[in-house]
Formats: structure tokens, sequence, C-alpha cells
């Protein structure tokens, strides 16, 4: 898809009344409802391709989003479900004038406050309790879950350290300093211990039953771009690289391939164009549309700060 | 001397209660009826094979007028392998409900590790396979929602409208061996309707709920569902994705999905009364005088899947 036809292809995915549509609308006349991950990734993707929405449009989205903030200052993933998710970390990745308009600092507290239930006290004893292993293994670096009370993972993990960053860069978060940079310490060695064998990332089990897990593309790619600018042993990067060109070379994915691209480039990787994706008659996503318009803003200006880095 | 440990407990405890349930079971004469039809390759012979099971399983009539929706069960990229339903499959699927006079079929599916539905769906075949894919699936992950009372710690789900919705859910799962309860089939093929857009890729909120307590509770949510299992070519050992392909050339077929899975465990090799998700969700369902079997016997056709050897005691002794 041009970018052109993609840029007008999310703007067609509005929702009347704020936000965006994780998919298109297949039947004639049907209602479409809008979700925080969609609506965050359209809006960073028009950002970072210097797109604005009308001013109706923004307003309606803004208010739509802040209008999914939980009373514990968590985001609820779309209208109804009235708990706080992973996807509040998506929140507080959007351009700053619009995390401002939200109850920001209730959202980074609320963030801080997750960590994947297997790092619990709780938890971890009975570990040791059950296997013998007094070094708690690789219970010891909370992540972040998709939902609350819950495991730590990659994606979550990725995007909650994505956003910290970005948050930090607020300058108005002294009162946080401390304990963003103890999270997003603690993040990185999580996401160092979920390193797959062949060097990339899957959901976050590296290993079942004893047996050896492979990586996914999309979070590997993910994983490199949440690692980006961290002190990681120049041995785990250089494998999660090699994993990423493999994944590259052979998945047609147009969301996996972007986000290898993205996670490739972040750490210093010089690619001479972006990958073509499996040619399809399906409809894309609207994550998968704002993903290849993020990573085609990204290589259009190697070097410059993307959407999703911070001070942006 | 026995070690006793808490899985044994729990093994015993849950076959005691089957055993009970069994015979207050007969007392009420309830039975299901499942048929099992052999099938050995996926090939156009799969649509008379999946119509004719179908029609050997349920009431004439029951799907007359209805909106069917299918939910097949997508794993992973890896269209030569075993771990995805086979398109063919649920194309035969589709067309046997349409013919038995749905109104509508469409299909649906949530998968629990990756995220991209579409893509699965994509690289396992099922565009190439069935005309007019894109306008008849949905991805559960990403659906509209509405919650529901459900049994258990967790009190309530969020469960998408697509699902709870259709007259009639048709579950399309692989006969596969499971590397946390034993095996995976019609049951378990429900853990696809939570969404990950909510509860995340894996939905590990049901993993800390209890996996057979969340099994069960999907299966009383969900009473008119229909299962048709694929076991053309199926999933031993290490399931249910880094097991091997197993070639047991059969297909399932009934309305109540315990009697469906506890007649694919015994093709299978497997206990059903070992299995605690079935116990729990309905154990006067799983014993063989429960069960009216239609077509093939199946202990006739029993070809023992290979188990992880943390598995072996669920291995169903071999009849005379």
């Amino acid at each position: 898809m041009a970018e052109s036809a993609a840029v007008g292809e999310l703007r067609s995915r509005l929702v009347e009344g704020g936000g965006w549509t994780p998919g298109p609308a297949r039947e004639e006349g049907a209602a479409r409802f809008a979700t925080v991950e969609a609506t965050v990734l359209a809006w960073l993707a028009l950002a970072a391709n210097g797109e604005r929405l009308a001013t109706g449009h923004a307003a309606a989205t803004s208010g739509w989003i802040a209008a999914r903030q939980q009373a514990d200052g968590g985001f609820e993933p779309h209208v109804g479900v009235s708990r706080s998710t992973w996807v509040t970390s998506l929140v507080l990745l959007l351009p700053f004038p619009i995390v401002r308009s939200i109850r920001w600092r209730s959202a980074v507290e609320w963030l801080l406050r997750q960590e994947g239930r297997e790092s619990s006290l709780v938890t971890r004893v009975r570990e040791v309790l059950i296997t013998g292993d007094l070094r708690g293994g690789r219970q010891r670096s909370a992540g972040w879950p998709f939902f609350p009370e819950t495991a730590s993972w990659v994606t979550p993990t990725a995007f909650a350290l994505l956003a910290l960053r970005k948050v930090r860069d607020l300058g108005e978060v002294s009162e946080y300093r401390r304990e963003i940079d103890r999270r997003l310490s603690a993040a990185r060695e999580f996401l160092i211990a979920r390193q797959c064998a062949d060097g990339g990332w899957n959901h976050g089990s590296t290993r079942a039953l004893g047996y050896e897990a492979p990586s996914y593309p999309e979070t590997t790619g993910l994983a490199l771009k949440a690692l980006q600018g961290m002190a990681v042993p120049s041995v785990k990067v250089e494998l999660g690289k090699a994993a990423a060109r493999r994944h590259r070379a052979a998945c047609r994915s147009v969301e996996a391939l972007r986000w290898l691209e993205l996670g490739l480039m972040s750490q210093g990787e010089t690619l001479d164009s972006l990958a073509l994706p499996r040619a399809s008659m399906r409809p894309l996503l609207t994550s998968e549309i704002a993903i290849d318009l993020i990573a085609r803003a990204a290589m259009r200006a190697p070097g410059k700060r993307s959407v999703l880095e911070p001070s942006a | 001397m026995i070690s006793i440990n808490r899985r044994r407990v729990l093994l015993a405890a849950t076959s005691a209660v089957a055993a009970v349930n069994c015979d207050r079971q007969r007392d009420f004469g309830e039975r299901s009826r499942v048929a099992v039809l052999k099938h050995v390759a996926y090939d156009s012979g799969l649509y008379e094979t999946v119509r004719k099971a179908l029609v050997q399983a349920l009431t004439p009539g029951s799907l007359r007028g209805k909106r069917v929706l299918l939910k097949p069960n997508l794993v992973e990229f890896d269209p030569g392998s075993a771990v995805n339903t086979h398109p063919l499959f649920v194309h035969a699927a589709l067309e046997a409900c349409l013919s038995l006079g749905a109104a509508r079929v469409a299909i649906a599916e949530g998968p629990g590790h990756r995220r991209n539905a579409w893509d699965l769906a994509d690289e396992a075949g099922y565009f190439r396979t069935v005309a007019g894919f894109e306008r008849l699936f949905t991805d559960l992950n990403l659906d509209r929602t509405r919650a529901v009372p459900f049994a258990g710690p967790l009190q309530s789900l969020h469960l998408p409208v697509t699902a709870l919705d259709t007259d009639v859910l048709v579950s399309l799962p692989k006969m596969k061996t499971h590397h946390w309860v034993g095996a995976t089939l019609s049951m378990k093929n429900l853990f696809g309707l939570v969404p990950g857009g909510i509860y995340g890729w894996p939905k590990n909120v049901l993993h800390w709920a209890g996996i057979p307590e969340c099994i069960a509770g999907l299966y009383r949510l969900f009473p008119r569902t229909i299962a048709i299992v694929d076991g053309v070519t199926g999933m031993e050992g290490n399931g249910p994705i880094q097991g091997l392909a197993k070639r047991a050339g059969v297909i399932v077929a009934g309305d109540n999905l315990a009697a469906v899975d506890a007649t694919c465990c015994r093709i299978m090799g497997i206990d059903p009364h070992r299995l605690s998700y079935l116990n729990l969700a309905d154990a006067n369902r799983i014993a063989e005088e429960a069960i009216i079997q239609t077509a093939e016997a199946p202990r006739a056709l029993r070809t023992d899947f290979a188990l992880l050897p943390e598995f072996q005691s669920l291995r169903l002794p071999q009849q005379p």
C-alpha cells in the first residue's frame, strides 16, 4: 500500500466518537468499535509521518482515550472492560501534549505498581519449595504482565520499558525517577533472561518442560527496539540481531517485518530498504498499517528519534 | 514403594468422582451420540466424510436456519506440521454445515501465543482454501466483548460477542497431546474464545485460575457447542506445538464435547477418566456406557499417541 493510501486508510478507520477501530468494517453499516491499542498505534503512525488530525477528531480521540482511564490510574483496552491492562503503557507512548491531557501521573503510578506475579515473594518461595532451587532463578527480574496478577511476558515488558523511558524524559517525574530507573533495570534483565537459545525472543517462554522454544519475529524486533541504548552485553545484542536477520529473510508478515526492521535499525543496523511483505488479498489490521508507516518514517530518517523513543 | 504426590491424589480423586457419576449417568439413561469415521488423507473425499460425521452425530434439523460459528485451532506458523486444524478440514466443516441448512457459517479464532491471527490463517492456507475467508473470519482476540459470570476464582470473564451471540458453536480442534493437560481436543480448544486483547498472549489469567477449572467453566458457558475433531493427522509427544505428526486417520464428531473428547482419548490410547478437566467438566458423559458410538468403534481405531514421560500414567490399558 502506498504511503498516502495507508494514511488515508488509517484516517478512514477513525470511529465516530473518537478512537480507531482495530480492523476494517466488513459489513455495511456495522457498528465499529475502537481499541486503545489501535488508537495509539494509528495516532503514532500519523505523527511519525507529519500528519495531523483535524481539531475535532483530535479532541474526540483525546477524550475517548481519557475516558478509558480507570480509577486506579490504568487504562482499559476498550469500552466496558473496566479493568486496567498493559495498554496503559501504550497510552504513555503518545505525544506529550496528549499524555499531558490525561491523568498521566496516575497512569505512571499504576504502571510502576504492576509486576509479573511470578516475581512476587509468595510465588518465589513456593517455587523454591517445589523445585529446591534456592536461587529463585529468572523470577528475580520483574517484568510486566498483560493483565494484572498474571505473569510477565516479553510484549508488555517491552512496551512498558519504552513508555517509562519516554515518560522519564518528561522532566516532571523527579518523584518517580528512582523507581522508574529501578524498574527499567529490572525489565532489561528480564528481557535478557528471556532471550531464546536461537538469539531472538518469543512471548516469553524460552523452555517448556525442558524443550527449547524458538523465537518469533515480531517479539524479536520489539525486544531489540525496547533494549535500544540500554546496557546489554554486546554478545546478547549480536545474537538478537542475527536472529532478527534470519527472521527477516524468512518471514513475510508486514507486522513482523516492520518490528524486525525497527529493532534492527534501533540497534545500529543500516538497511537498504524495507522488505516486501507477502502479497495478500486480505485487508490489513490497523496495527499493521500503523507499524508499517512508523517503520517507513524511521527508514526515511535514520538516526532521527522515532515516535517510540524518548524526546520524540 | 508407591510415591504419593499431588497429581496422583488428584487423579485418584477425579477417578472416584467419575465412577460415582457414571453410575448416576446410567440411572438417568442420558447418552451422547458420537460419530467416528475413518479418513486417512486431506483430499476431496474429506467433504463427504465430514458431512457424514455430522449427519450421524447430530439430531436431524439441528443446524437448520442457525447461525453457526466454526472455531478451528490456529496455533503456529508451521504449515508443514500438524499444529493447526487443516484448512481443508475447516472448509469441509463449513460446507457440511451449509448443506445441513445453516443460515450462515462464519469462522473465528483467537490464538493463544501469536498475536496476528490473520497472518496465522494466511500461512496455514485458510485464505487459499476457503473462498471469501476475509469476509467470514473474526479474530476473537480483537473482537468486541461482553462480561459473563464465570465459575471459580475469576468470577467473571469477558468473552467475544461473536462467540456469545452465535446460535451454534462448532469446535474444530486438532487431535493433539498437550504438555500441561495431557490432551487438547474440542473442550480445550475453547481457550481460543478468551480474548487476548484483554487477557494477553498467552491468556495467562486462565493458567493462574487453574487450567482444568477454566476449561470446565468454558464448556459450561457454551452448551450449544458441537465438535468435529481433525484426527486425520494429529500430533503426539510434546504437543500442542512441538510434537510430531501422528497419522490417526479419523474424524470424530458429536454434540457433547465431553463425550467427543473421551472418545478421542480412547482412540489416542489415553484414559479419559485420568484427564482432570474432563472429569471436572462433565464426568457423567465420559464413560463408555454413556456414549452411543456410531460408524466405527473407537477401540478398533485405537492408535496410541506417544506421551511425554510425565504423562505415561494417562495411558489407557490395552483391553482384550
